[in-house]
């Protein structure tokens, strides 16, 4: 636990969390929105509800996953850099990742433009992991927009344990 | 090219999918006691998706496509003129299943499932007496399978056979199958569209290229267009064979069994052997586009994927060959009733690609349907129109069972005691897009009569109210729409399939 803490202040970990559950919630709820309609043709109201608490099951899944890989990415880095630039580091990179995943869902790229898209990324990723340190107010940046994604986010966790309900109903 | 279990079971662990494992299998291993008719013929359904009977030179094809089906059909019924009752799997296979049509059971949607009267009113129910076995590869039959597992001795699903297989909902949820199933496909994998996932999506697609890249390269050599799979999971046909022939020893008889197989639905991944084996420069006539034309392809690019698709049949063949050869070899034709269809065909043609398409033409709803029955040693040939719901009453005729008010279809000839009406219509329905239970507003109905076929589109934009009637008797690749020219045998037609459609809705409004 002590090195834990050695690599980590527990508020960053908080917001870490806030910035993970925000991102991979709102682009699972737009799509299931986007979903709704076709689903209205063949299924009844309550395959319906059922269908919308697996996705919020799932997304809560997605983000315990993601918030773990960053966090074991966390620990391999120097606990000393991590402690001061793991949260405005992460928070940046996971938000230029999403950008970049969500111009290849839309856009559907072609394999070569995937090629040059990744390469993009790569930097992107380099450039921001070496900038954000320097800058402090990058860090008071994203801390105060996650602090303004709390309440937000915990309306999301709260849906997704009502989900999780929803879904041990239909399995017992 | 048979695989050897300890690969298999390999590769199973290689998937990096431990969750897969660690649940559950909806599948009930234990078959109940049932043997109260021990003397009955067992039932043995064989399904291969998206066969199109165009495509066979079993039915006249000029490629060599089916070598192996022929020798089957030897001792077997053919029916040069089956028609599927839908253009993909869940109105197809649910017509099969259920002796009705679409517009009654209403498995008309992508994902769809049965009203749900059907759940026990459908071929498992019927054949009570009998030990009672669904599988398939194909994600949308095991919808239909698992709504009727109450009266399912053994409902398998595919990674009984794969080598790799990505889907976990079905092993954590197994009491949920059906939505879980259709959660987890929308929220990672929606094919061709943004799924809900924004991460989970990217890693699941790094490691199947993982896998698929390092740990199946032995068997990419002997599929160079890709392994054999679909839904996320990787089972070579030789598998299920293999594993269909282990089973058929197992099965407490008299089985009925539907066995339904993914391939040669697309992606077309041939053997080896049978890569380019029809590069004849073949060029089919080149039909004009239709207005509801879902592909951006020109025609010469069509014209390969179908030589693919031949190919791709080939290698069936040469599959279902081996389990022909199997089933001689250990007497199963002595006592089995041996079923050969699709639950619907294929296109290339009209810039319409596959079979995700608003159309009914003859190359997506002409199926391939051959009935061997116990110990027969001639081939007989049948050309009256059928349709796929005849497969139902025709089988609990042949097995002594009493045909249900509820079951559409007819007994097939040459079994029934009379011939079928000469002037019988025969119906196919595509309304992916209409409200499972409404009233058909957005659909298109086929309609099989004697020589002709009338096809009527509703709710489409730029092409609604619209009519085709085809002479296929004189017009086989359906050019000349004599709609307006023949306007008597129109309007007769166009009553009597708006007389039916009106029928069908009216439970519905």
């Amino acid at each position: 636990m002590g090195t834990f803490y050695k690599h980590f202040a527990k508020q960053d970990l908080f917001h870490l969390g806030v910035v993970c559950v925000f991102l991979i919630h709102v682009w699972a709820i737009i799509n299931m929105f986007h979903d709704i309609p076709a689903m209205l043709l063949y299924m009844t109201r309550n395959e319906l509800i059922g269908s919308l608490a697996y996705n919020m099951l799932f997304a809560l899944f997605e983000t315990i996953i993601v918030f773990l890989i960053l966090v074991a990415l966390g620990l391999i880095l120097p606990g000393r850099w991590t402690r001061s630039n793991f949260f405005p580091v992460s928070c940046y990179l996971l938000g230029e990742l999403t950008i970049m995943i969500i111009l290849l869902k839309i856009l559907g790229f072609r394999p070569y433009s995937r090629a040059l898209l990744g390469g993009i990324c790569i930097v992107v990723l380099i450039l921001t992991a070496l900038v954000v340190p320097k800058y402090s107010k990058m860090s008071e940046l994203a801390r105060s927009v996650s602090t303004r994604l709390t309440p937000l986010t915990a309306v999301y966790i709260l849906i997704d344990l009502v989900g999780a309900i929803i879904v041990i109903a239909r399995n017992v | 090219m048979p695989l050897n279990i300890s690969r298999r079971d390999f590769l199973k662990l290689a998937s990096l999918l431990p969750l897969a494992s660690t649940g559950i299998s909806a599948s009930n291993p234990t078959p109940r006691n049932r043997r109260t008719n021990d003397h009955a013929p067992n039932v043995l359904i064989v399904v291969f998706d998206t066969l199109s009977a165009l495509d066979l030179s079993l039915y006249g094809f000029h490629r060599q496509t089916t070598p192996h089906l022929a020798r089957f059909a030897q001792n077997a019924t053919v029916y040069h003129a089956h028609y599927s009752s839908g253009n993909f799997t869940s109105p197809g296979a649910g017509s099969i299943l259920t002796g009705t049509a679409p517009f009654t059971h209403r498995a008309i949607n992508m994902l769809g499932s049965v009203e749900e009267s059907f759940t026990s009113r459908n071929i498992f129910s019927t054949f009570d007496d009998y030990t009672r076995i669904g599988f398939s590869h194909n994600h949308l039959a095991n919808l239909l399978l698992y709504q009727f597992q109450a009266h399912l001795d053994e409902f398998i699903l595919p990674d009984e056979v794969a080598i790799v297989d990505f889907n976990f909902a079905d092993d954590l949820f197994p009491n949920d199958y059906s939505i879980a199933s259709q959660s987890e496909r929308r929220y990672l994998k929606k094919p061709g569209e943004t799924s809900n996932s924004l991460f989970l999506h990217s890693l699941l697609m790094f490691l199947k290229n993982i896998v698929d890249r390092y740990t199946l390269k032995q068997l990419r050599e002997s599929f160079p267009r890709g392994i054999p799979g679909f839904h996320d999971m990787i089972y070579p046909l030789e598998d299920t064979i293999d594993w269909i022939t282990e089973q058929l020893v197992q099965w407490p008889q008299p089985f009925m069994a539907y066995l339904h197989m993914m391939p040669p639905h697309d992606p077309y991944c041939p053997r080896k052997e049978f890569v380019d084996i029809f590069q004849d420069g073949w060029e089919p006539i080149h039909k004009p586009k239709h207005m509801l034309s879902n592909s951006i392809f020109p025609p010469d690019v069509l014209d390969v994927q179908h030589r693919y698709y031949n190919e791709y049949i080939a290698y069936v063949d040469s599959e279902f060959g081996r389990l022909h050869t199997f089933m001689q070899e250990h007497n199963y034709y002595e006592n089995t009733i041996v079923v050969f269809t699709s639950d619907h065909g294929e296109m290339f043609e009209r810039q319409i690609f596959r079979h995700v398409t608003p159309t009914l033409y003859q190359p997506i709803i002409r199926v391939p349907l051959l009935i061997s029955m116990p110990q027969q040693t001639s081939r007989q040939d049948v050309y009256t129109p059928t349709s796929c719901i005849d497969l139902l009453p025709t089988l609990l005729h042949l097995t002594g069972h009493p045909i249900p008010t509820w079951c559409e279809g007819m007994v097939l000839p040459p079994y029934a005691d009379q011939e079928l009406p000469q002037e019988r219509s025969i119906f196919a329905v595509e309304a992916k897009n209409n409200p499972k239970l409404s009233p058909l507003r957005k659909a298109t109905v086929a309609m099989i009569k004697g020589n002709y076929k009338l096809i009527h589109y509703r709710g489409y934009e730029g092409y609604d109210g619209v009519y085709e009637l085809y002479n296929l008797r004189n017009d086989p690749q359906e050019l000349q729409n004599l709609y307006t020219t023949h306007p008597t045998i129109a309007s007769e037609l166009e009553r009597e399939l708006l007389a039916k459609i009106e029928e069908k809705d009216a439970y519905f409004r």
